[in-house]
């Protein structure tokens, strides 16, 4: 999350039981180091349904994040309060991402 | 510690060649940094999350020549050792050898063959989409090293800068400072190709940096394709002061080599590999650049800023 959390940051977590788009999470990534993106939107494969997530300057979105390695929501610290406009834009992303999908899907059918 | 051990229950029974199970019947080519990679065998889970991972980067499944071919196979869960991740730091053991190089991981089996062309093939036993884009990325990781090396061209671990639209490279491993540097970048508006490898080529003696799919948490432009020509080489030192000082051609070449992951320790493709980086840092001014964690890069701009003058 640089520049907004350098690393090395200290952070609060608090886990919950339902994160919405904009949410900053702290999880653990496939190789067991700590990460902490922005909550997108969810994802449903077949072992279940997972957060997608990105890092505000990554380039990309993360694989999606099964439940199970969400530590939870990230508050105070360097941290502030999620506006309205950064919910907005991980809303936003997430439909681009989900049309991105569909448009995938429609043209293997084709 | 013998091959694989780390990593497989039975390192002994690493599949001779690429032949298994596929995932699926799905495919996928990527390209970046000049070359293209086509991937098969995935599943319809397995491609969802990788088309999304590396969306800028795909092209249409055509087959061009030197295309590298990847092909993704089933292995069993038992095949792999489970162990606490916790406090883990990511690699992967690399097997040399003079027909390719075999790869065990997290989850993972790879051998990547030199027999007409370059080959690779991927066992592993993730189904999850996340471990398996962690599978994924990391033996592209390896592929695209000695694809690139083919064509006169390296992954570095770096940071690399661009100003003036000419790139700043910033070669160092894990904890040099390159995330820190790319921070100080960024809130100085210079824009951040990558805080964490970048491929460096050589083209008519001239060597150009170009951003790859392994960037950081920086390297906002979601995908730049442009190669810049590159400006200088400036290893990377924490202190209190902002400072650049001179590096000679021998030391410039040996922070370049260690910096060059996988083929740096490849008895077999070592040389190659130096010669070309040797090539880099004879033609290039290297430095030291001394940063504080709470510096502007004050060094570094006023560098820049006399090239410009």
């Amino acid at each position: 999350m640089a520049p907004v959390l350098p690393d090395g940051s200290t952070v609060e977590v608090t886990p919950r039981k339902i994160y919405v788009p904009g949410d900053v999470i702290a999880f653990t990534a496939p190789n067991g180091s700590l990460r902490v993106h922005r909550v997108l939107g969810y994802h449903r494969d077949r072992s279940g349904w997972k957060l997608v997530t990105k890092g505000d300057n990554a380039a990309w979105i993360d694989p999606p994040v099964g439940l199970n390695r969400v530590l939870g929501c990230v508050h105070g610290g360097a941290y502030h309060r999620v506006s309205l406009r950064q919910r907005c834009s991980a809303v936003a992303m997430y439909l681009r991402k989900s049309a991105r999908s569909l448009w995938r899907r429609l043209a293997r059918r084709s | 510690m013998s091959f694989g051990c780390e990593f497989l229950n039975c390192p002994e029974l690493f599949p001779a060649r690429r032949a298994g199970e596929p995932w699926g019947n799905e495919l996928l080519t990527i390209d970046f940094a000049g070359a293209r990679y086509q991937c098969s065998g995935l599943g319809h889970d397995q491609l969802e999350v990788i088309s999304d991972r590396f969306e800028s980067y795909r092209v249409k499944d055509v087959t061009p020549p030197g295309q590298v071919e990847i092909r993704f196979h089933h292995a069993g869960e038992n095949d792999f050792r489970r162990f606490p991740l916790r406090g883990w730091d990511y690699h992967l053991d690399l097997d040399y050898q003079p027909y390719g190089v075999r790869v065990a991981g997290l989850e993972l089996m790879g051998l990547l063959e030199w027999r007409s062309d370059l080959a690779g093939a991927v066992w592993t036993s993730a189904l999850d989409s996340d471990r398996f884009c962690e599978v994924f990325e990391n033996f592209l990781r390896v592929v695209a090293q000695y694809r690139l090396l083919a064509s006169r061209a390296l992954l570095v671990h770096s940071a690399a800068l661009v100003i003036d639209d000419e790139a700043y490279l910033f070669p160092g491993r894990s904890g040099a400072g390159k995330s820190t540097l790319s921070r100080l970048a960024v809130a100085n508006h210079w824009q951040v190709l990558s805080d964490e490898l970048n491929a460096v080529s050589l083209r008519g003696g001239t060597a150009y940096v170009q951003q790859v799919p392994f960037a950081g948490d920086f390297g906002r432009t979601s995908r730049s394709n442009q190669s810049f020509p590159l400006a200088g080489i400036l290893a990377l030192k924490q202190a209190a002061t902002d400072t650049v000082d001179p590096l000679s051609v021998p030391h410039a070449l040996g922070v370049l080599l260690s910096c060059t992951p996988f083929v740096n320790l490849d008895p077999f493709r070592r040389e190659r590999a130096q010669s070309v980086l040797e090539q880099i840092a004879s033609q290039h001014v290297a430095y030291v650049l001394t940063f504080s964690l709470a510096g502007e890069l004050a060094a570094l701009d006023r560098l820049t800023a006399k090239k410009r003058v």
